[in-house]
């Protein structure tokens, strides 16, 4: 029986147990989550990028990004047939909204619908990346207008009717408040899983130190360090570098804007190298003639002042490219890959694991608030799922790896990650299978060296401990049928 | 006098009055008050302190160094300064000054270094540097990043000298950096908004415009300078002025030059006009009970009851066997009992985290992080416990002090005394007012006649001794590298074995750091206990002075005939009449500063 199924028989058993209204409602959300997609929120505060990271993740320019501050209303992303959208208001209407696309961008218009009235956005779009993810766009925290902030506080700190079940994490700069935010929406777990649910991003990496031609290296540093960081590495699961505005600008870049780029390119380095003092020399009129002053300062708003640098410094070093070749570049340089990996592989993986958590949790503050009436079966059930559930102890193992609880050497510690599913939980994924018939034969192998590690009197308790862990993994995968895919999901 | 267009002179006019009226009333207490407050506006080289704060990597360091001309500050995006970095002019040196006051040498690298090298939070690193391109009296002062709390920008910023809030072109200005500046505002800091790195953001003037929509929305009116510290840095690298005339700094420093040379004339001004006002009031005050005293026989007969009620309870507190010292006596030893048990507990809990995180890994991976960590957490606990000693002495002085007015029921003549309101010493209070309330507010100023406190918050928190002496460096002569040599001999056995060795090591470091410590928290109790007794009667003394004072011009008043007293009040009516007219010029000019804050 899956941790999913086991916690959707609590909720039937607490349904019978509800002693008021109130139970019954929040009983009933809790299994509706358990068969909603994973909602992962984009949280951080004002300007941090979440927008522009939203539309590179999805791979559509369906958010509105603009300098100044824009999301107002957290907004939902959801794949489905076509373009649309509706707005959720206050009292549980919901009405269309209209999604317009130009060439200034995306945005929904609301209609006369004041923003106060409107408490969320739903949003669909054909996307086969929101097939088991819905992605939520929220206000930036710490905005001068402290009502805007506050939906998101509500909506991470499970104040709001759907709060999130996973979060990404934008920071440009670390801040107290960026600490007390997430403790608050670890807080809200009340399993035992922290910071496996979270993960920061340091945004806008393509600006980190001045922006200049090292950006993104300095921005890898400052994220290995943030995320060593006792402070940074008890709320969230690591700290990943990324340049949305790089990944973002790839999706729609043109022909005409390739084109574009080449032209400066082809101007001699000096020239170039004069005119990339500043935005204003690149952007002036009286520089790199080839090429339009008014379409340079557009290019520059599109890429980024690094972004255009670099995409002109590598045309430059790649004269037989297209606009192709350099959108791959771009998305390369920008970060992108390694947060999808975290959001469609560890996140999307375990959608039911932490949304059983979720739903754990719902019951457990039910029974602590006395709502519930008293079950000694609902009592031994809800302590045997949370304590022996598999899927639960590797969660918390991974996240003793990350948190550095757990002193592995570096070998072990990365294979055990690994195996423990935090890179892809299907066989092949954990093992690090290249091919189906690899999966065998590595099983075998790794199944001997931890149960080795488990077992000898050499290993220290740490080793023993999580080795313990993983020959579990492994046996699950050895019990199950590998082809069918996914062990513990 | 008239309204100059300089206010130090007139400042200057008013203070000369004030004290020349101290001088002729003989008043040796306000003059002394007021010496220090005609240094202050005399004082040329008062210098003007620029001290720059924002949110990290909002171009600080950077910004410092434009305007130093030079990259002086060693820069790296993942290691934020870790102290206030002081940049003025000199002859170029180095150094920090650390918490207890003195300065050692500093090397620059270790700014950016590991941070186990990096000078405390609480020190200062000062650099001179030359040329200096801003004018000789400009300080700037490049604070860490800290989170913006506005409680950490009162004392560093206030001192004669103007905050710059660095906030880069990347994004508007946020709540935190918003409730910065208010606060700032509201406290009359003189204030500015640098916007910097505009030359990497294509949208920086839209930035702009909404920055000074928000702070015209919170109603801070200063002004915001657009500026590229890359560029003026390049400019002075690469000597190409266009550079530097592009990058916005040069308006940025001229505005500084016109507020070193204005701008700190106002805080200056207004503090020595507070001091010549608050005198003057004082002067009257005492002025008018003398007046009373040669028209009213029972005026006269009411302070003479007084007086003696005052030498009364004086004497009470000269006693052996007065509460106070009993006080005194029984919270010193509380706190020593506190202070010991804190530190032992701390001191406990430091071998248990160590032995746990050695249990749970190999000592050869975690012990160079460990064992520099402990010895870290050791220093810090010292320092925690040395400043918990000041508090207590400060909680206890404040005890002892409103006991003092319990004592004295009877108030002194306001005239006598130099407190801030009425009084000399807080009023007995009623039963049921709650004590710890009472004794805060009192603390903070809020009843009348609480200028023992302000002298004991002088003393306490000012220049006194007692700051200097609890929070001295912590300097243990105890070996550092503690264990290092068994730990090493051991480092090829078992991981049992060198775990072991690990544990023995911190056992023997923290066994020889008691001691060690315990010396220093001894002396702190010791210096504490002489400096609180030593302070209480003094005040007596300087209590029983005043009261003798009184009663012997009490007596020489008793002793003048009908135009004795006539021409004695005729003359302390010229000095009122005079003083009067200090009082007015005074609060005219504090009238007309309060409005010349923002730059």
């Amino acid at each position: 029986m899956t941790l999913r199924a086991q916690a959707d028989a609590l909720l039937d058993m607490a349904g019978g147990l509800a002693t008021n209204e109130e139970a019954l409602d929040r009983i009933a959300a809790a299994r509706d989550r358990l068969a909603q997609p994973l909602r992962v929120a984009l949280v951080g505060r004002v300007k941090a990028g979440k927008s522009t990271l939203l539309n590179a993740l999805v791979g559509d320019l369906v958010a509105a990004t603009d300098a100044a501050e824009c999301t107002l209303i957290p907004t939902e992303y959801h794949d489905g047939i076509t373009y649309r959208a509706w707005k959720v208001h206050r009292d549980g209407r919901i009405d269309h909204a209209l999604f317009l696309r130009d060439d200034r961008g995306a945005r929904i218009d609301i209609g006369d619908s004041p923003v106060e009235d409107i408490v969320r956005l739903l949003v669909e779009f054909p996307s086969p990346q929101l097939r088991d993810l819905t992605i939520v766009d929220t206000p930036g925290l710490g905005s001068a207008n402290r009502e805007v902030s506050q939906r998101t506080t509500d909506l991470v700190g499970g104040q709001d009717i759907a709060p999130a079940d996973a979060v990404v994490y934008l920071l440009r700069n670390w801040h107290a408040m960026d600490r007390d935010f997430l403790a608050c929406f670890n807080d809200s777990l009340g399993v035992d899983v922290p910071a496996f649910n979270a993960v920061a991003v340091l945004s806008r990496a393509d600006e980190i130190g001045g922006g200049g031609p090292d950006a993104l290296e300095l921005a890898s540093t400052l994220a290995a360090r943030w995320a060593s960081s006792d402070v940074l590495s008890s709320v969230v699961s690591g700290v990943l570098p990324v340049a949305g505005l790089l990944a973002q600008s790839a999706l729609g870049l043109t022909n005409v804007e390739f084109q574009a780029l080449a032209a400066i390119a082809s101007c001699a380095p000096a020239e170039r190298a004069a005119a990339f003092v500043s935005v204003a020399r690149t952007c002036a009129p009286d520089r790199l003639l080839t090429v339009p002053a008014e379409t340079r300062r557009r290019l520059v708003a599109q890429l980024g002042f690094h972004g255009l640098r670099h995409a002109v410094g590598w045309i430059a070093a790649n004269p037989f490219a297209n606009a192709g070749d350099l959108a791959h570049e771009l998305v390369r340089q920008s970060g992108l890959d390694a947060l999808r990996t975290v959001l469609f592989d560890r996140f999307a993986a375990r959608t039911d694991v932490l949304k059983a958590v979720q739903a754990l949790d719902v019951l457990e503050e039910l029974q602590r608030s006395g709502q519930l009436g008293l079950s000694d079966d609902l009592d031994a059930e809800l302590e045997r799922v949370t304590v022996n559930a598999f899927e639960l102890t590797e969660l918390r193992t991974i996240e003793d790896l990350v948190s550095g609880h757990h002193q592995l050497p570096k070998d072990l510690h990365h294979e055990a990650r690994q195996l423990l599913g935090e890179r892809g939980t299907t066989p092949a994924q954990r093992l690090g299978a290249v091919a189906e018939s690899d999966v065998g034969p590595l099983l075998g192998e790794r199944l001997t060296r931890w149960r080795a590690i488990a077992t000898s009197p050499q290993s220290l308790p740490d080793e023993q401990r999580v080795a313990r862990v993983v020959v579990g993994s492994l046996s699950r995968i050895g019990l199950s049928d590998h082809r069918t895919g996914s062990v513990s999901a | 006098m008239s309204l100059t267009e300089d206010p130090l002179v007139y400042a200057r006019t008013v203070l000369g009055h004030a004290l020349y009226r101290a001088e002729l009333l003989g008043d040796t207490e306000v003059t002394a008050l007021l010496e220090p407050a005609r240094t202050l506006l005399d004082d040329p080289a008062s210098a003007f302190t620029v001290t720059l704060r924002g949110l990290c990597d909002a171009g600080k360091t950077t910004l410092a160094n434009a305007l130093a001309g030079a990259a002086i500050i060693p820069e790296r995006v993942e290691v934020p300064t870790p102290c206030p970095v002081r940049l003025s002019s000199g002859i170029p040196s180095a150094g920090v000054r650390l918490p207890d006051g003195t300065t050692e040498p500093f090397d620059l690298q270790r700014l950016v270094g590991p941070s186990a090298t990096a000078p405390p939070a609480t020190a200062i690193v000062e650099l001179t540097v030359s040329p200096w391109p801003l004018p000789a009296g400009i300080a700037v002062v490049d604070a860490p990043s800290d989170g913006l709390d506005p409680r950490t920008a009162v004392g560093l910023d206030r001192e004669f000298g103007g905050v710059l809030l660095v906030t880069d072109a990347a994004q508007e200005l946020s709540d935190a950096e918003l409730d910065l500046a208010r606060s700032l505002h509201a406290q009359g800091a003189l204030l500015g908004v640098v916007l910097t790195k505009v030359d990497l953001h294509v949208h920086a003037e839209r930035i702009l415009a909404a920055d000074l929509r928000h702070l015209e929305r919170s109603a801070i009116d200063v002004p915001v300078f657009p500026v590229s510290a890359r560029l003026t840095l390049l400019g002075h690298a690469t000597a190409d002025d266009t550079f530097i005339a592009e990058s916005g700094t040069l308006r940025l420093a001229a505005v500084l030059e016109q507020l070193a040379s204005n701008g700190s004339i106002v805080p200056r001004a207004l503090r020595a006009t507070k001091l010549a006002q608050d005198a003057t009031g004082r002067m009257l005050t005492e002025i008018g009970e003398l007046q009373a005293s040669l028209v009213d026989r029972n005026a006269q007969q009411r302070n003479h009851e007084r007086l003696v009620a005052a030498s009364t309870a004086i004497e009470r507190l000269r006693s052996g066997q007065v509460r106070w010292r009993e006080r005194l006596h029984e919270g010193l030893e509380r706190l020593q009992l506190d202070v010991d048990h804190g530190f032992r507990t701390g001191l406990n809990d430091l071998h248990k985290s160590a032995t746990d995180e050695l249990d749970r890994g190999d000592p050869n991976k975690i012990w160079e992080a460990l064992s520099a960590r402990i010895q870290r957490d050791a220093d810090d606990l010292l320092s925690a416990t040395r400043e918990r000693i000041t508090n207590g002495a400060e909680t206890i002085g404040q005890q002892i002090a409103t006991m003092f007015g319990q004592e004295l029921t009877v108030p002194l003549a306001p005239g006598l005394v130099h407190g801030t309101a009425g009084g000399w010493v807080e009023q007995p209070v009623a039963e049921t007012a709650d004590r710890g309330s009472v004794t805060m507010a009192a603390v903070r100023g809020a009843l009348p006649g609480s200028s023992l406190f302000t002298m004991l918050l002088a003393h306490f928190g000012g220049v006194g001794a007692l700051g200097v002496v609890a929070a001295g460096a912590v300097a243990l002569p105890v070996g550092l590298v503690f264990g290092a040599v068994s730990y090493r001999m051991a480092r090829r056995g078992r991981i049992e074995a060198r775990r072991r060795a690990a544990q023995q090591s911190i056992r023997r470091f923290l066994d020889g750091y008691s001691p060690e410590a315990s010396k220093y928290i001894r002396d702190d109790l010791i210096a504490v206990r002489t400096a609180l007794k030593n302070h209480f009667e003094e005040q007596i003394i300087v209590l029983q002075q005043r009261v003798e004072g009184e009663m012997r011009r009490a007596a020489e008043h008793a002793e003048l005939d009908e135009a004795g007293r006539r021409a004695r009040w005729s003359e302390l009516d010229e000095h009122r009449q005079q003083l009067e007219l200090v009082a007015a010029h005074a609060e005219h000019l504090l009238g007309q500063l309060a409005g010349g804050h923002a730059p």
